[in-house]
């Protein structure tokens, strides 16, 4: 059940999609785009905006469907009970993802800030913090991402501008040199860093003008796209792909080695950690807050409210499933490269597919 | 609403007890090491348990800690009295660079912190010892907090002679040496000068270049540069090399060049310069035309007339002829002495005649050594100062 005061503009719709797909991007996809496709690793971001564009067109397809019933009313209703809850299993897996997204904030911040503070300690007060926020409402959210908008911007002009200086952009070259299945496995690689439009079509019941939903997300993604590319690029002109590709965090590495001549800040490493820290967070809350609405409506509750607490447990042992950041990033992937074809791009395509056939038989919707 | 204030409650009473930070370290009982110099020093494993392996490398460091007090006393003096040192140098011994710090932290009062580390020095013989040298560079890369922006040299005549640099002016030895690295990297005598710098190298083309510095009679020289390939020590450069060598990888921005013109030897300074490098025959052996543009001054031409372009296009032949015999020189150098591509032809071709190099990669050694390299040198004379 949607409140009626619990409604977001078309902005902010678009700000809810960027915060879900932006999070740790910058700093994951460059090595992982460097390892797949080494010079042409810019190319990866530009396969995986496209994904993303294609994903946030076929759900806004479907938004009549989606603003009536929801994500889980649409299957049940388009495929029946038993198969319609069936197919949204994928979508449980995608956001039980947000305990790993959780984990990877906790294992990051352990790294490079606090080695020996254990890492439950930092998830425990981040999964309790963003209960809060969640439970509040998914315009309160909104409102949240609108305020974390400014410091993450800056931390995106800070960390394009600061990396210049001694870039190499020679280091692009040889370019289109790798074989085609290379540019397949680029693109299952890209899905990992463009996951999160499916959570557009959770949002439709909560939309304030769902017609604009397609346009407002298409920039969103592609406003992550060119952040991706530009990234991705800076990451192979100053460190080369080969070193761009050893490390997991390559963007930290990037930012930490760069010092603007005569700058009376000699390193900017701390800053971007800081807005780092804050964009990693709104993913987490922004997957976890859509998430809790799935979980909401799939046990047919009526009151949201008390579903984020029951979700916590489940949440925080899922956030600990991986003896380390290497396991975790395995399972992720493996989720990963399974589910998110199904959300991203099967699941809209099907649910557009038996509109068409509802449509067809002369059945209402 | 009872009941949303009991459950708020604890929340917030966790997340204000359990965000307490585990790993404070108060600044007074931090120890900045400002240099890390490290060696090996080969040693018999006397473990019967380890009998299969004879000589094991067993990396020496050289720790230099300045004393904040001492510094701040010494700054206001003007230098230090020998008697009250600013600084103090600790040289520990142990496996690797995490058990010298473990072995730090355990017998001094402070906690090691790297963070602010300015400066990385190599001794020679961990250069030799290809594992020991990949070991330490992969700690630093993967440590978190070593700052990657710190200066690095090689030092000839081992890390001990570090303790012999005597600065006049500086307080500590280890800003001295920075200082001196500063002037030369300022005249283009090397490229590479911070970690990061060498990281890019040897982990893309498995090649880097380090400044040499040597201690001679309490001072700091640069006189060569190390060349390392695959973690290991290739060979030196010598100084008459190094202008051609940051000119040919096209990193030259200053220095200075002297030439005979009417008998007379000019300095002529350089303020900036270019490079295009050419493939011309694709066929072994291969060819190469490199072009350089250098741009710069003349500052003193012992009071004769330097305003008629004929002598500037005279002078302008002149230093093309000086520059190309150096080049040439240069590249003999790497060609047939060194043996190796340290001047970025590998580079170009990799980059920019992908195929042709993918036909000779796996030979490029020798195709590299039979290359011919011709020199286009065109010198621009900018500026002559304020006389005529």
């Amino acid at each position: 059940m949607v409140p009626s005061d619990d409604k977001v503009s078309a902005f902010q719709v678009g700000l809810i999609v960027f915060s879900s797909v932006f999070g740790s991007g910058i700093f994951l996809l460059p090595p992982s785009a460097a390892r797949e496709l080494k010079n042409d690793a810019w190319l990866i971001a530009v396969i995986g905006g496209l994904i993303g564009v294609l994903s946030v067109f076929l759900i806004s397809k479907g938004k009549k469907v989606y603003s009536k019933y929801g994500l889980v009313g649409t299957n049940k209703l388009l495929f029946g009970k038993v198969l319609g809850t069936i197919f949204l299993v994928p979508y449980l897996i995608y956001f039980t993802m947000g305990g790993f997204m959780i984990r990877i904030y906790g294992e990051t911040i352990k790294i490079f800030l606090l080695p020996k503070t254990p890492v439950e300690m930092i998830i425990i007060p981040l999964i309790l913090l963003g209960a809060l926020l969640i439970r509040t409402g998914i315009e309160t959210l909104a409102r949240f991402f609108e305020a974390m908008l400014i410091p993450i911007i800056l931390m995106i002009v800070i960390l394009i501008t600061v990396v210049i200086p001694g870039s190499d952009f020679s280091n692009l070259l040889p370019a289109f040199t790798n074989n085609f299945s290379d540019y397949l496995k680029g693109a299952l690689s890209a899905l990992l860093v463009y996951t999160g439009s499916e959570v557009l079509s959770i949002l439709f019941p909560y939309m304030r003008s769902p017609e604009k939903a397609f346009k407002v997300t298409r920039n969103a993604i592609l406003l992550i796209t060119a952040i991706h590319i530009t990234v991705v690029i800076e990451n192979i002109a100053r460190l080369g792909p080969k070193q761009t590709a050893s490390f997991i965090y390559s963007t930290f590495y990037l930012v930490k080695v760069s010092e603007i001549p005569g700058a009376f800040i000699e390193r900017f490493d701390g800053i971007v950690m800081a807005v780092w820290a804050i964009s990693q967070f709104s993913a987490y809350v922004s997957v976890m807050g859509l998430g809790h609405i799935f979980l909401t409506d799939l046990l047919n509750q009526k009151e949201a409210k008390h579903m984020v607490w029951v979700s916590l447990p489940p949440l925080f042992i899922m956030s600990m499933l991986g003896k380390n950041l290497s396991e975790v990033f395995s399972i992720l992937n493996t989720t990963i490269e399974f589910v998110m074809p199904f959300t991203a791009l099967i699941s809209p395509l099907m649910v557009l597919a038996a509109i068409s056939i509802r449509k067809k038989a002369g059945k209402e919707l | 609403m009872r009941v949303r204030y009991l459950v708020l409650l604890p929340v917030l009473c966790l997340i204000t007890v359990a965000t307490g930070c585990w790993d404070k370290i108060e600044i007074d009982k931090r120890a900045f090491i400002y240099t890390l110099s490290i060696d090996t020093k080969a040693v018999q494993d006397k473990n019967p348990e380890d009998a299969d392996i004879k000589t094991k490398s067993k990396i020496k460091a050289i720790l230099t800690i300045p004393l904040p007090v001492k510094v701040a006393a010494s700054s206001s003096q003007g230098k230090s009295s020998p008697s009250e040192k600013p600084y103090i140098s600790l040289t520990l011994e142990g496996r690797d660079i995490p058990d010298i710090i473990k072995s730090f932290n355990t017998t001094q009062s402070r906690t090691a912190f790297l963070d602010h580390t300015r400066l990385l020095i190599f001794g020679e013989n961990l250069l030799k010892d290809k594992e020991a040298f990949s070991e330490v560079i992969d700690y630093i890369q993967r440590d978190a907090h070593f700052n990657k922006l710190a200066r690095v040299a090689f030092i000839k005549g081992g890390i001990d002679s570090i303790l012999d640099a005597k600065p006049e002016i500086d307080v500590l030895p280890s800003t001295y040496i920075m200082e001196v690295l500063d002037k030369a990297k300022e005249n283009s005598l090397f490229i590479v000068d911070n970690i990061s710098e060498m990281m890019v190298g040897l982990s893309n083309e498995g090649k880097t270049v380090l400044p040499c510095i040597e201690i001679k009679k309490d001072r700091v020289e640069i006189n060569s540069l190390a060349l390392i390939k695959d973690f290991q020590l290739l060979g030196f450069m010598d100084g008459k090399y190094m202008k051609a060598y940051t000119a040919i990888n096209n990193k030259l921005k200053y220095g200075e060049k002297l030439f005979k013109y009417m008998g007379v030897e000019i300095p002529y300074n350089i303020l900036s310069s270019q490079r295009r490098i050419t493939l011309i025959n694709k066929e072994e052996p291969l060819e190469y035309k490199i072009s350089l543009q250098m741009n710069g001054s003349i500052n003193e031409f012992s009071f004769r007339n330097l305003s008629k372009p004929a002598t500037i296009k005279s002078m302008q032949e002149a230093l093309d002829k000086s520059f190309k015999l150096e080049f040439e020189e240069a590249a003999n150098f790497f060609q047939k002495v060194i043996n190796e591509d340290y001047i970025g032809i590998e580079e170009y071709t990799r980059k920019y005649n992908n195929r042709i190099y993918n036909k000779y990669k796996d030979d490029w050694q020798r195709v590299f050594k039979n290359a011919i390299i011709t020199f286009d040198v065109n010198t621009r004379i900018e500026e002559t100062g304020t006389l005529r």
